[in-house]
């Protein structure tokens, strides 16, 4: 593996970046939860007999609120799994307040197992599992090609989506790296659907320190009220003056590690991230903060709506899903260069 | 100055508002009451956030030290008391928590080495902070807080200090290599950095001189302060005060790390237990938060309060008691409100009683009984059929000259034993009006208002200075949102060409524009309840206790019980409830309650304990905040009731509200829409 120079990042629909990369057959890191899509690219993959050696991740969740829901829902998507077929390496259980030490445990063992060609489906994942997957698979020589896709729901559940944060922490292996460190200069927080504890992150940063918002646009509404509402809200807790937020469009992975790229010179300013936004640019985050040792920091939520989302979005009967491409033939797509 | 520039914008008064704007804005009347944090030996500052802990804590920060002496503004502290450096650790921000995420001795038992560890971390990351406020002390200010305290950091002083440093045992052996000063900085800063490395997965192992030169809690700390004195660099009389930050972050570890919080609280006793002449701790945490683990690691003994630390307690000090006289809060607030103006260059600020000239003394409960009616003041009443003609006539009388009075007539009517008042001939003034009936009167205004205002459909009034002081309810963050709020629902009634014209005068702000302000500083206050750590189900809670409570007072028509804005439970009950006692402790932490001890009327006299929504919580939820008569009696199974629908999620409990509107719409995009 050699970091990679390309400033081309292909990313596109799942059918049109698994077609430019012919010959591969996929192995697949997913997340088996209880929606609907967290199977999509699982069956997509066995409909086309393009899988290869794979693991499904169910997250135990840490509070028994929901528990039947969750149960319920669960079962639905192992009855799917059943007519869909089990992966190679089957199923295996984390909490979802797991150590670092077993999430890097379980995304090396994969790394070990896997072909050579590698999916890893963001859509269900809490962030406190991708950003460390991503790290730890862009680590390993073996897997020449990494792509992350994110499937698209039906609808998104229109009320409460996540309860009863934790106070901020950073994710797992995404802390602070060098001492003493810097002072921080940048936050940059990608606009998402609700702010947990995002005031208590940003407090010591309210002086001094550019505070730049990117907001997710297109797609429009009505993600798009809920975002503005967060921008508006953190707004509130801010003294006067915040930069106007940057608008991405909430897929485009690429054109948000641009902006990271430009707004942190290359990474010299010391720079925080704080995910709240859709998966894609969350992924910008970890792929920028890994190569840059930036560190992100997060509100962990303990408990998840069993309704998060619902159903799997088509576009003309095929999966709604993106994907992006991260290493191909061995060469990091993604570099600070 | 810009008048729209609203000085109540910035709420916190802590490290985050800028070292300047702090000395400009900080009030030291609060210092009265926390002397201790001054003074030799460990301090623990207890509070609810917003209650000025780290206002108060920032004033050991080398960086608001400087920006005193920057601006030539004298340190609000007393000089004997002033004789001291800071340094300290926030255990997030650090990494220090991460301990436990990464098994650093596969053959020893996690919860025996990791403690240690930790302990380890602390005493590095410390030891680097006091060398690094030196140098700012050195550095900035024209070296005037270091000319002031006395601190001398010449070269040779410095080599002294290293040497002795070195030799100390407490090191076992890691600092033997080093000869200068820069060495000593260098070796500490790479310590920390491999520890980093290691916990961010970034390197596979500690390194071996790591591993075998574990130090203990608080010994390096003691050991560098006594060496700098030794040295000469520190005079004898000079304290160190290490502040420990984000210490309740230990509490609210979840999975396998649970059990190391615990650990490592411990291992922040102990560092607290040694009591050395030099050295002491300084720990801000909310309420509860810090009883609940008092254990020194490695033994089998709690920290005891007056012996290892003092408690300073800023809820109950800034509580108000029954007697209003005894109430220190007032005078902190005012003060906070002038400077705020001030700083803000607004003109003829009065020297005392500028929150009485702003906002002024609000509406007499009669008036806001006149204001809920309008013009249809027989709304303020009902009329119960079996009345006689001749009492329903006076009282439909009487609403039209007093409403307010007129209710409580209705209510005096409905109550036991006193129904024969219906028959009599009125006397003026109206029994309930007299001096003999003053107390039940004052009693239940409230309660008839809040009725009032329901009857007549109109929102209840919060205004006047009293009124924000009330709902402030001790807490000064409170206070200066409520007045965020206020002056930005005035600034929006100002049109541009007035604000251009304005000579800057305080101004006096109409009641109505308050109570606006008011509620929506309310409105504020409620939605960060789900902003906090585990906020979601505190907020839901919340949620149906008010509802609840307001239900209920709200259908008592003959206010027999006007007190019932508040709980009281057995404390023994809710003792062998400990789930629930916790949370209720967390509320109370969180600023979603407040609590206070509640003598019982009951014959068997067994102990209770009260509990009331957050004042500033009580517009949200048309619920009076002022407490009178006895709360509501409650059984632990009730509140349990409460609890269980708060924790059974959004389905059950004050759904989210689909914005249908909103969901009609058709998308921009084409993508949404198909």
């Amino acid at each position: 593996m050699r970091a990679g120079t390309a400033a081309v990042r292909p990313w596109g629909s799942i059918e049109w970046v698994i077609e430019k990369l012919p010959k591969r057959t996929w192995s697949l890191l997913g997340c088996l939860s209880p929606e609907e899509r967290s199977l999509g690219l699982w069956e997509y993959l066995r409909s086309s007999a393009k899988q290869d050696k794979s693991l499904l991740i169910k997250i135990k969740p840490s509070s028994a609120r929901y528990a039947l829901e969750f149960a319920d829902r669960l079962q639905l998507r192992l009855d799917k799994l059943r007519q869909i077929g089990q992966p190679s390496e089957g199923i295996t259980e984390l909490e979802l307040f797991a150590t670092d030490a077993e999430i890097v445990q379980i995304v090396d063992q994969f790394a070990s197992a896997c072909g050579p060609h590698v999916i890893l489906d963001l859509s269900c994942f809490p962030k406190r599992f991708f950003f460390p997957f991503v790290k730890r698979l862009l680590a390993k020589a073996r897997i020449e090609t990494l792509v992350g896709t994110y499937t698209i729901p039906e609808q998104y559940f229109a009320g409460v989506l996540a309860e009863d944060h934790l106070g901020f922490a950073h994710l797992p292996l995404f802390g602070p790296s060098q001492f003493p460190g810097s002072k921080v200069e940048m936050v940059i927080v990608t606009a998402g659907f609700m702010k947990l504890g995002l005031p208590e992150l940003l407090e010591p940063y309210k002086t001094g320190v550019a505070i730049r918002t990117i907001l997710p646009f297109p797609p429009g509404l009505p993600a798009y009220h809920r975002n503005w509402e967060f921008i508006r809200e953190m707004q509130q807790t801010l003294p006067p003056g915040l930069a106007p937020p940057i608008r991405v469009e909430a897929y485009d992975c690429a054109d948000a590690f641009h902006h990271f790229v430009q707004l942190t010179k290359k990474g010299t300013k010391n720079t925080i991230f704080a995910p709240f936004g859709p998966k894609p640019l969350s992924l910008a985050i970890c792929l920028f903060a890994s190569l840059a040792r930036h560190a992100v920091y997060y509100t962990q939520p303990t408990v998840y709506n069993p309704d998060y989302s619902s159903g799997i979005k088509r576009w003309k009967k095929e999966l709604a899903a993106y994907a992006y491409t991260l290493r191909i033939n061995g060469n990091n797509t993604y570099s600070i260069t | 100055m810009d008048k729209r520039a609203n000085p109540f914008n910035e709420l916190y008064v802590s490290e985050t508002i800028g070292s300047s704007a702090f000395v400009e804005i900080f009030s030291p009347s609060i210092l009265r009451n926390a002397s201790a944090l001054f003074l030799p030996g460990n301090v623990v500052l207890k509070g609810m956030q917003g209650s000025g802990k780290s206002m108060l804590l920032s004033l050991l920060k080398p960086e608001v030290r400087l920006a005193y002496a920057e601006s030539s503004t004298p340190f609000p502290v007393a000089e004997k008391q002033a004789r001291f450096i800071g340094a300290g650790i926030n255990l997030t921000r650090s990494g220090a928590i991460d301990f436990g995420q990464r098994t650093i001795d596969p053959g020893k038992r996690e919860s025996e080495i990791l403690p240690v560890y930790f302990g380890d971390f602390l005493n590095y990351w410390i030891v680097f902070d006091i060398l690094s406020t030196l140098e700012l002390f050195r550095e900035r200010a024209d070296g005037l807080v270091a000319k002031e305290l006395q601190l001398s950091m010449d070269d040779e002083k410095l080599t002294t200090f290293v040497k002795g440093l070195r030799s100390s045992r407490c090191w076992f052996g890691y600092l033997n290599h080093i000869t200068t000063y820069a060495d000593l900085r260098q070796q500490i800063a790479d310590r920390i950095s491999q520890y980093l490395a290691f916990l961010n997965f970034n390197s596979d192992d500690l390194p071996d001189n790591i591993r075998t030169t574990k130090t203990t809690v608080g010994e390096p700390v003691a050991q560098t302060v006594g060496a700098l004195v030794a040295a000469g660099i520190l005079p004898r009389d000079v304290h160190l005060f290490v502040r420990i930050d984000q210490y309740e972050e230990l509490i609210r570890l979840e999975g396998k790390r649970k059990e190391y919080g615990s650990l490592f609280r411990e291992i922040v006793n102990k560092a607290l237990s040694l009591r050395d002449p030099n050295v002491s701790y300084r720990i801000g945490t909310r309420g509860y938060a810090w009883d609940e683990h008092p254990r020194v690691y490695g033994t089998v003994g709690n920290l005891e309060r007056d012996r290892n630390f003092k408690l300073v307690d800023l809820d109950e000090i800034l509580r108000r008691r029954e007697n209003r006289k005894t109430w220190v809060f007032p005078e902190f607030a005012e003060d906070v409100f002038r400077k705020r103006l001030l700083f803000a260059q607004y003109k003829d600020v009065p020297d005392s009683n500028a929150l009485g000239k702003v906002f002024g003394s609000g509406p007499s409960p009669e008036q806001r009984a006149v204001r809920y009616c309008g013009k249809a003041s027989s709304r303020a009443i009902k009329i119960d059929k079996n009345w006689p003609q001749q009492w329903r006539t006076y009282l439909l009388q009487l609403a039209e000259r007093d409403a307010l009075s007129a209710r409580l007539g209705e209510a005096w009517a409905r109550q036991k034993g006193k129904g024969k008042v219906v028959n009599e001939e009125p006397s003026d003034p109206p029994i309930w009006n007299q001096y003999k009936t003053r107390y039940w009167r004052k009693e239940r205004i409230q309660a008839a208002l809040m009725q009032i205002a329901g009857r007549c459909a109109q929102r209840m009034i919060w205004a006047g200075a009293e009124d924000i002081l009330e709902l402030s309810g001790g807490n000064i963050l409170v206070f200066v949102s409520l007045c965020q709020h206020i002056w930005s629902a005035w600034l929006r009634t100002i049109r541009s060409a007035d604000l251009a014209e304005s000579d800057n005068a305080i101004p006096k702000l109409d009641d109505m524009i308050q109570a606006v302000g008011i509620h929506e500083a309310s409105t504020h206050w409620y939605n960060k309840l789900a902003e906090e750590s585990g906020g979601t189900t505190r907020q839901r809670f919340v949620t149906l206790v008010a509802t609840d409570l307001e239900r209920k007072l709200y259908n008592d028509e003959a206010l027999s019980y006007p007190g019932a804005n508040g709980f009281s439970l057995e404390i023994a009950e809710i003792e062998a409830h400990s789930n629930l006692r916790d949370f209720l402790n967390e509320c109370v932490d969180y600023g979603a309650l407040v609590d206070a001890p509640h003598t019982t009327k009951e014959t068997n006299r067994r102990p209770r304990r009260k509990w009331y929504l957050n004042p500033v919580l009580s517009p949200y939820f048309r619920l009076p905040h002022v407490r009178t008569k006895e709360p509501a009696y409650l059984s632990v199974k009730d509140v349990l009731a409460w609890l269980d629908a708060s924790q059974s999620g959004v389905s059950r409990v004050a759904p989210q509200p689909l914005d249908v509107g909103r969901e009609k719409q058709s998308s921009l995009f084409q993508e949404e829409n198909s």
